[in-house]
């Protein structure tokens, strides 16, 4: 269980002008419901999810987070280019306080990586870097797992294979979904939001979202 | 009076009587002339639309239909009309001849007709969506709007995911004076097809009904750009909008319809009352830190020398270097007795390595939070964690080479063991704390600036000649001296020495002054990193 209780976020713009990504949200993501959140280009859906993940802090208001969340999904920000996979693995792992001999081995073996596991990742290619995200991922139990547009790596045979595990994950964790798909958000979540000019908006099924989202964005940028 | 001449029921007769009102007088008047022994085609037809047991099959046919229309129709549709009537006769339960025969009716301007065909197998449930979608549509052409609407929504119902039936829906409830419904409905529709123009323009209608000009205008312009059938509609919301416009400025304010307050969903509410977490053990929240604080030490390690292995030789080498370019300096310059023990360079060598372990964790300090904002973007790492593992990591670096310095001096047979190593300890100790404030606050103060870091690299270079590195205390004019000892570092250096050496006691040594400025450089650096925190974890 996620709560947002009274959260507010505001950026400075380049222009100086605030910026308001959440105006006092309050909203709670229980456990076992997937769901998706919709907003237009700009309305802050990623900085939600950094919010969410405890990436950024809040300018006012209370995140409180019951249950281990990821980071954001295939996210490969935090490697160290001048280390070679296994390091960045092991030191991530001893992060977040799993077993870096299990994450070291469900990774070698899900991402296949072989030999360049002891390469630095700078040499990697962008593929074998999501690879490796992508596998860190699942390689730790996370109760709730956050996505930042779902992008897929690797040949047919491998995301097939990574479609599957997530899927399977998606049976014990739950997810927290940002798309522009629609199908996406239909194929994995049970629920939406909206986030619209500071407010975050829920709704009980994806249909109704999806129906009261055409019509803000008919509005808004038609 | 609604024979004939002829005392034959008329059609077109009959079919004025088939209302919804008088239907079951069109069935009593059928049955009626069927005891009087008429039986004509037309009689029949009805009969099948009504959905009564007729006394004889027929079989429909173009020829025998055409005289029963009110408008004769082409060759194709009457020989469908009359094929969907022969399979309604078979199979009364059936939808589709049923949905067939009632859209041909209606090319046939008999939507009365049309609607009979369809009454038999409504709303007794069962059927599709497509049938309530086509009754709709009867229902529409007849005026009757509210049933229209009913079976609008049933077939909306039916099939959520038809844009089509959305639309007619958004259509009806704009004739019907509801554009908040309307709305909705063209917004669902948009969001399964959001290329549709005729759902935008149904979105725009409404918009302009519910006198929201822009958004109304906007949404014509959408339709447009997706369709040029459109054009001329965007055109006239222009028109009509403005002579809203105008109207408005006349009129007395519209009294605002509100929009229902939406009820959250159950899923995103705030549970009313929540137990607190559970308190975690100081232990274990020591042991989570310790844990993250380690794991940034081997990462910080393992990096920050793999730009140049010559920094590392150098972070080796910069002590000993450093004692003999003093000693090779001073040596020149005439002075050449240790003032202290029998050996310059390990004198030396007391000053400079206290000294340098200050400079060397103080100027960690400087841009922590800059460089760490891919780490601070793990969540469970914090700036305190980093700075931890830099300024630790920092210091033991320079513990590992005070060793390897110290050997090398004894390997040469100029140094011995220091006399008193847990007094030694606590001068280091001392030192980090002092060190460790002043790398806070300029940890803070090089993210607000880029001067502290200058000015502190110049105070450095200054302390150099006050801290009692290359000299003793004792070789000061007391009037200088006095103002020497308010350094502190010169008071950490004293006790370095006074640990080092076996006979030395320092005159000048204030333990308790260096404590005071380690505790209050510690708050300092503390009450900076509070009041900047979020400065730190957000600027770029």
């Amino acid at each position: 269980m996620i709560l947002l209780d009274g959260v507010s976020k505001a950026y400075r713009a380049r222009d100086g002008s605030r910026k308001s990504i959440l105006r006092d949200v309050s909203i709670a993501f229980p456990p076992g419901r997937n769901v998706g959140i919709l907003g237009g280009n700009g309305a802050g859906k990623s900085t939600l999810l950094r919010l969410i993940a405890g990436s950024e802090a809040p300018d006012a208001g209370r995140i409180e987070r019951r249950c281990r969340v990821s980071f954001s999904m295939g996210f490969s920000g935090t490697f160290h280019g001048g280390l070679s996979g296994r390091e960045n693995l092991l030191f991530l792992a001893r992060l977040y306080g799993a077993s870096p001999r299990e994450v070291l081995d469900f990774v070698a073996d899900f991402t296949e990586l072989g030999a360049w596991m002891d390469m630095p990742v700078e040499t990697y290619s962008s593929g074998m870097v999501a690879k490796l995200a992508f596998g860190l991922s699942l390689a730790i139990d996370f109760d709730i797992y956050l996505v930042d547009e779902i992008t897929e790596v690797g040949d047919a045979r491998f995301r097939a294979k990574s479609s599957q595990a997530f899927r399977e994950r998606l049976t014990r964790s739950s997810l927290i979904l940002v798309s522009h798909s629609s199908a996406t958000i239909r194929a994995l979540c049970d629920c939406c939001a909206i986030l619209d000019g500071g407010s975050l908006t829920p709704y009980d099924t994806v249909d109704e979202a999806m129906a009261a989202y055409a019509a803000l964005m008919g509005v808004s940028h038609a | 009076m609604i024979r004939d001449g002829t005392g034959q029921e008329d059609p077109a007769a009959l079919a004025s009587l088939v209302r919804d009102d008088r239907a079951e007088e069109a069935r009593a008047r059928i049955a009626a002339a069927w005891e009087r022994g008429e039986d004509t085609p037309a009689l029949r037809l009805v009969a099948l639309l009504l959905g009564m047991a007729t006394p004889r099959h027929e079989a429909w046919t173009p020829e025998s239909l055409a005289p029963l229309l009110r408008t004769p129709l082409p060759a194709e549709p009457a020989g469908r009309l009359a094929g969907a009537l022969n399979r309604m006769a078979e199979a009364p339960g059936a939808e589709f001849p049923r949905i067939e025969a009632a859209c041909l009716l209606l090319q046939a301007e008999e939507p009365h007709w049309a609607e009979q065909a369809m009454l038999p197998l409504w709303p007794e449930g069962g059927t599709g969506p497509l049938f309530a979608r086509v009754l709709s549509g009867i229902w529409a052409v007849l005026g009757r709007q509210r049933q229209a609407v009913e079976a609008a929504e049933a077939a909306v119902r039916l099939d959520p995911r038809a844009e089509e039936y959305l639309i007619h829906l958004a259509g009806l409830r704009l004739q019907q004076g509801a554009p908040g419904a309307a709305l909705l409905a063209a917004g669902r529709a948009i969001g399964l097809a959001p290329e549709h123009a005729v759902a935008w323009r149904m979105a725009s209608a409404a918009h302009l009904a519910l006198g929201q000009v822009e958004e109304a205008i906007a949404a014509s312009r959408r339709a447009a750009s997706l369709s040029a059938d459109q054009v001329g509609f965007a055109e006239e919301v222009l028109v009509s909008s403005g002579a809203e416009a105008l109207n408005r400025e006349h009129a007395p304010p519209p009294v605002r319809v509100e929009a229902p307050i939406r009820e959250t969903p159950a899923w995103a509410r705030l549970p009313a009352s929540l137990p607190p977490p559970p308190r975690a053990m100081l232990g274990t929240l020591l042991r989570t830190r310790a844990r993250i604080v380690d794991a940034l030490m081997l990462r910080e390690a393992r990096t920050q020398f793999t730009h140049s292995r010559l920094g590392y030789a150098w972070a080796l080498f910069e002590p000993i270097t450093h004692v003999f370019i003093l000693f090779v300096a001073i040596g020149i310059m005439g002075g050449s007795r240790a003032p202290i023990g029998d050996s310059l360079p390990v004198f030396y060598m007391t000053g400079v390595l206290p000294y340098l372990f200050f400079c060397h964790v103080t100027e960690r300090g400087m841009h922590i939070a800059r460089d760490s904002r891919v780490l601070l973007s793990v969540p469970v790492v914090t700036l305190g964690d980093i700075a931890a593992a830099r300024l630790l990591l920092r210091a033991a670096t320079d513990v590992v080479v005070f060793l390897v310095t110290l050997t090398a001096f004894i390997a040469m047979g100029i140094a011995q063991l220091p006399n008193d190593p847990l007094s030694l300890l606590a001068a280091y100790v001392v030192l980090f704390v002092l060190a460790c404030g002043i790398a806070l606050a300029n940890m803070v103060l090089s993210e607000l600036s880029e001067l502290p870091e200058r000015v502190w690299t110049v105070s450095l270079r200054g302390l150099y000649f006050v801290s009692g590195i290359f000299y003793h205390p004792n070789m000061m004019p007391a009037g200088i001296r006095e103002w020497v000892l308010w350094n502190p570092l010169i008071h950490a250096v004293e006790w370095v020495r006074q640990a080092y050496y076996p006979l030395y006691v320092s005159p000048y040594l204030d333990v308790e002054y260096l404590l005071r400025w380690a505790l209050a450089t510690l708050l300092l650096g503390g009450f900076l990193v509070a009041g900047f925190h979020r400065r730190l974890r957000g600027a770029t």
